[in-house]
């Protein structure tokens, strides 16, 4: 388990700008190939998307007409929307709709889906940042106490506070903070719809309670990750060299633990990213913010192909883009994983 | 599940230490307070028939305070919710564990294998991942439980397809970071197998990180079952599951809050103390 | 991504507090900044006598189209710019709308409709016999895919102007004496001529009460006054708000906090409210059926049917089902507003004894199919499981679908397939429930029943406008309804909808698709 010279020889101060330059090699092969990489992986979510959504019972026509269409009508609805065919031919009419910019209707809205995916898509950005600023700081300075107080009372309340509070579900943390701070104080509406048109401060003002949640569910999760991260980053023989070494606490945090501490949680923050665009739905449902998530999950479950894979597509392009920054910040930050020739 | 894994690791190689360090566990308050809320609900789920329990009856009382009679109250059809709760541990306990036990060693032998042999292997095993990040896991959820039904095997199939990829990433991310250390250089040099190395070097040194994944995945599972209620795809009424019965009698809170409640405290009891069990175990061990 | 882990421990302690501190700020500084005067977005521009109605539905599940229209929240959205040629009000009394009156023909084929004079459009047109008669052009023609084209179907062969031009004339294929009653259901809004139905929500040019201003997808609607309505005087709300929810208690919680003006209620709703709001009961809304296939064993034994029948406790349904908001029904889906009530059947209640008597001691098993949600078939399927299970004869399953899945179009479709389901009715005429659920052959006859004999005496119902015959008929029709029981009907719900402090004034006919969404004579004070 001695890792001690590798370690010493990586962080040494004099091999940096060999280091950096490098990096840079690797940064740039890694975006190359991620440009050819990511339109596949999208082109093979697009078809499962198509083909899963095919298998979800009921059908738009029956949906959009209610229980007491006759099945001719239904039949006549679905023919009319370009629902009948072979499912090859609704795809591939999909797909040049969709690379052409000039996407389909919602079956469910009966609107053009762009700018219904567009402008949900904003809202969710809006939330899931709005969180994200309230969550990752939090999380990042909660882990590391735990860390440093590891085994401790400190760490041990904190472990069950946080994990107390994310074993409620959403809904429910959601539930209480509309009954104290929409009914009970009357400060934010419970409905975020007006939200659509307000201004900055409006807006601010009915994403709070949304955000807030969304954070308090991502929160202990997050927070474990980094207190695992920092506690194996102090641990670590490296951190006891650099103790022995003499340097000062804050240099040795700066140098040393900052830096193995974040690879993980990094890493889960990427994919969280990715995740929050869909993984918002609850939030959003609840509280009726509309944002993407919560339009997916109506158009997944009310079967419309269309308004589903164009959403999933952008969310996609959103989820890639967030995992590649990722990889890349995992290059920059961490000398031990090399991208060579041939790999990523 | 991870924390077998842990024992079955380690009591095969030092068989004398792990008699010292059973006791070490039993001096600590928090793991034998948490091993005895684990235990109680493993012991819900596997008894509560025994002792004549209905979770479906109506008692003749709707919406029953908690009393004498009925000891945490009842819910909206005058179920007792004292009964209904035990049965929960039920469906939680199968879906929960099985499924992350299934999505750990699913996720973690990915990992291991993508960050292991990298190159193509690797980018292949990645962006097959992509592929589940991308599809939000709350949609694909949605339209595979849709399409394939919300039962108890389907559920733990999906849940271990759904949460695997997550681990496997950060798998993958603990198994490069420990390819440039000596001991791996060393194996290799000495000709061991690629399957020896991962198996005998690189798992029982990522193991931290699997269990901790592990513990993060069944309180997520259990969570994406109460997801899946709250969007209507979930378990079906009228059964006792904590997630549905959560959703179900979240509209009581103001009049009935002992229907939602105690549901509730079942759910966050059961996932903070396997948290726990799982945070003394990895101290004792290393 | 912040990096700033670098902070020592006690740093980081005072890094919690100010991260605390700043969240508590933003949330604070939100609500300063906007929170007093913009809890409800519609009101602020609304200052004129009346005020606009804040009104909660949920998201809409169907088309908005007023000819395809099939869901209660999309009618409501295109019911409060429309206006049918008459309502019901909810004592069941036709009252006038774009019509001003109508009269049978002395050979009882032909109905005249005589329409309102100052009847006029959202856009200042007036309403003319050429609209009327465009709509159900629309609505009756080969490519229809109104629901409302089956109502009509056998019963309306031609619609042409009066002979002064101020009147339409329906002439029909068969005698039949309540046709006005399906001129107030719901996709029988009148549209002026030459009207897209597909793209209305574009252009909603209607001729109701209120002028739809902005549609957004999934969030609301927002409406003004009408001012060409007919009776536009009558309107005192200067507008309708109407908000979207997915989630019944977001949407209790919005009516808690005064953000929306009312709220329909239902148990759960009831037991958070209590009696502290003002409630308005209207007419009856519908029921949930439960329907026995009986082709399927073991409903083809009628003596299975009817031990179902007398196990179920029908007030404690009413109770907890509808919150008492309904009337105890006796498995015939005659609506108690309904003008003819059958007469000399026994009223069926919970008894053991007769169950036993009609099955001896076998135990029956089977799978109630039914679809989740909150209208109630969930809270109602469980409740017949609890008392079906309760009498020791039974063993019942649940299967509960989603809505989607329950209605698909497949050669299976389980609500006309499954051996039993529960299935709700809208409130129509019992012949209009007859012919749909009842009748052979029948589409939506998911109890397969097939007797000639009802057959006939519902067409000579229908035919008949002697009012003595009618009872004896409608009698009769009952009889074999009660006996054979291929639906138990157990209860017929109402309209219940609890008011806010800020609402003054009743709605007049309800807040159904055939009472027209009327909000004459309501204001509100916000």
């Amino acid at each position: 388990m001695s890792v001690l010279s590798d370690q010493a020889a990586a962080l040494a101060p004099g091999r940096r700008p060999g280091l950096w330059s490098g990096r840079r090699s690797r940064v740039l092969t890694l975006l190359g190939r991620r440009l050819i990489q990511i339109p596949v992986v999208l082109f093979v979510v697009s078809i499962l998307t198509f083909w899963l959504i095919e298998l979800v019972p009921g059908d738009p026509g029956r949906n959009a007409l209610g229980q007491y269409a006759t099945p001719a009508q239904v039949r006549a609805w679905d023919v009319s929307n370009g629902l009948t065919g072979p499912i090859t031919g609704r795809y591939l009419h999909w797909l040049s709709d969709f690379v052409s910019g000039n996407w389909g209707t919602s079956f469910v809205y009966q609107v053009p889906s762009r700018p219904l995916v567009f402008g949900h898509l904003v809202n969710t950005l809006f939330l899931g940042l709005f969180a994200f600023v309230l969550l990752v700081p939090l999380a990042l300075v909660l882990g590391s106490i735990q860390a440093y107080r590891e085994g401790g009372r400190t760490d041990r309340g904190i472990t069950i506070a946080l994990m107390s509070l994310s074993s409620v579900p959403e809904f429910v943390i959601g539930v209480l903070l509309l009954v104290v701070f929409a009914v009970g104080l009357n400060l934010v509406p419970v409905e975020s719809g007006a939200f659509a048109t307000g201004d900055f401060a409006q807006r601010l003002q009915v994403t709070t309670l949304p955000a807030v949640t969304l954070a308090v569910a991502y929160l202990a999760v997050l927070a474990r990750m980094v207190r695992t991260g920092t506690a194996g980053a102090l641990t670590a023989q490296f951190h006891r060299t650099a103790v022995l070494k003499g340097l000062r606490p804050a240099q040795i945090v700066r140098r040393h633990v900052a830096r193995n501490a974040l690879i993980p949680t990094l890493q889960l923050v990427g994919i969280y990213l990715g995740t929050l665009l869909g993984g918002s739905a609850v939030v959003e449902t609840l509280f009726n913010y509309p944002g993407l998530g919560a339009l997916l999950v109506v158009a997944a479950e009310r079967k419309d192909p269309v308004l589903l894979t164009d959403g999933v597509m952008i969310t996609g392009v959103i989820a890639l883009l967030a995992l590649l920054l990722t990889d890349i910040g995992l290059i920059l930050m961490d000398p031990r994983i090399r991208f060579e020739a041939g790999e990523s | 599940m991870a924390v077998a894994i842990t024992t079955a690791a380690s009591a095969e190689a030092r068989a004398r230490p792990g008699r010292r360090r059973l006791r070490a566990l039993l001096r600590r308050p928090t793991f034998v307070v948490s091993a005895l809320i684990v235990l109680w609900w493993v012991g819900a789920a596997a008894t509560w028939r025994l002792f004549g329990l209905n979770p479906y009856v109506n008692t003749g009382h709707i919406n029953l305070a908690p009393g004498w009679h009925q000891l945490l109250g009842t819910d909206s059809l005058g179920r007792s919710v004292f009964a209904r709760t035990l049965a929960g541990a039920d469906t939680a306990l199968l879906v929960g564990a099985f499924g992350c036990l299934l999505a750990t060693v699913l996720g973690s032998a990915l990992g291991v294998i993508a960050g292991y042999f990298r190159g193509w292997v690797d980018t292949a095993f990645m962006r097959l991942f992509d592929v589940l990040v991308v599809l939000p896991p709350l949609i694909f959820l949605i339209v595979v439980v849709e399409a394939f039904g919300a039962s108890v095997p389907a559920l733990i199939v999906i849940i271990g397809v759904v949460f695997a990829p997550g681990i496997a990433r950060i798998i993958r991310a603990a198994v490069l970071a420990e390819m440039g250390k000596k001991y791996v250089t060393t194996a290799k040099v000495q000709g061991e197998s690629a399957a020896r190395i991962m198996a005998r070097e690189l798992v029982p040194n990522v193991l931290p990180t699997i269990v901790i994944q592990a513990t993060l995945s069944l309180a997520a599972a259990i969570l994406m079952t109460a997801t899946l209620s709250f969007l209507g795809l979930g378990a079906q009424p009228p059964s006792p599951d904590w997630g549905l019965v959560i959703n179900e009698n979240r509209v009581y809170l103001e009049s009935a809050w002992w229907s939602v409640v105690f549901p509730a405290v079942a759910v966050g009891s059961l996932v903070v103390a396997t948290q726990l069990v799982a945070d003394n175990l990895k101290e004792v061990w290393s | 991504m912040p990096l700033n882990i670098s902070s020592p421990p006690k740093a980081g302690r005072r890094a919690v507090v100010t991260t605390v501190a700043v969240a508590f700020a933003l949330v604070l500084a939100a609500c300063s900044s906007s929170g007093s005067k913009t809890p409800s977005s519609g009101s602020s521009s609304a200052a004129a006598a009346g005020g606009v109605y804040n009104l909660g539905l949920n998201t809409p599940t169907g088309s908005i189209d007023p000819l395809t229209t099939a869901d209660f929240n999309a009618m409501y959205v295109v019911g409060l710019a429309s206006a049918n040629l008459i309502i019901e009000s909810p004592s069941g009394k036709l009252e006038p709308q774009l019509a001003s009156s109508w009269t049978q023909a002395a050979d009882k084929l032909s109905w005249t409709i005589d329409l309102q004079p100052n009847a006029k459009f959202s856009n200042g047109k007036p309403v003319t016999a050429s609209d009327v008669i465009y709509t159900f052009n629309q609505i009756l023609g080969a490519s229809s895919q109104s629901p409302a084209k089956s109502s009509f179907t056998g019963i309306v062969k031609s619609v042409a102007a009066g002979s002064d031009g101020k009147s339409v004339v329906f002439t029909l294929d068969t005698p039949y004496s309540d046709f006005p009653y399906l001129l107030t259901g719901a996709n029988t809004w009148i549209l002026p001529s030459g009207t897209k139905d597909t793209n209305w929500i574009s252009d909603p040019v209607g001729a109701g009460q209120f002028i739809l201003e902005k549609y957004t997808p999934g969030q609301g609607v927002t409406y003004k006054k009408n001012p060409y309505y007919w009776d536009a005087s009558a309107v005192k709300v200067s507008g309708v708000s109407a908000k979207f929810f997915n989630d019944d208690q977001s949407e209790l919680l919005a009516f808690q906090s005064g953000q929306i003006d009312q709220i329909t209620s239902d148990p759960s709703i009831k037991a958070a409210l209590g009696t502290s709001y003002r409630q308005q009961r209207a007419g009856y809304v519908k029921f949930d059926g439960l329907v026995f296939n009986v082709t399927k064993a073991p409903f083809n034994n009628v003596k299975v049917r009817q031990a179902v029948a007398w196990a179920l406790n029908r007030p404690a349904i009413a109770q907890t089902v509808y919150s008492g908001n309904a009337t105890v029904g006796n498995d015939v889906p005659t609506f108690p507003d309904y003008a003819v009530q059958p007469q000399g059947l026994t009223a069926r209640s919970a008894n053991t004894a007769k169950v036993k008597q009609l099955l001896g001691n076998q135990v029956i098993s089977f799978t109630i199919t039914s679809y989740q949600g909150t209208q109630g078939e969930q809270t109602y399927a469980q409740l017949i499981q609890q008392q079906l299970d309760a009498t020791g004869s039974f063993k019942v399953k649940l299967n509960l679908l989603t809505e989607a899945a329950y209605y698909a179009t497949t050669s299976s479709t389980p609500w006309l397939n499954a051996p039993v389901t529960i299935t709700d009715w809208a409130n129509r005429l019992p012949t209009q429930l007859y012919s749909l659920l009842y009748a052979p052959g029948a589409t939506w006859n998911a109890s397969h029943y097939d007797n000639s004999q009802l057959d006939k005496l519902n067409k000579q119902y229908e035919a008949t406008t002697d009012q003595a015959e009618r009872q004896t008929l409608a009698n009769q029709i009952a009889q074999i309804q009660w006996t054979d029981v291929p639906v138990i009907v157990a209860a017929f719900e109402q309209s219940d909808v609890y008011l806010g402090q800020a609402v003054h004034g009743s709605f007049p006919n309800g807040q159904q698709f055939n009472g027209g969404f009327d909000f004459r004579g309501i204001t509100v004070s916000h």
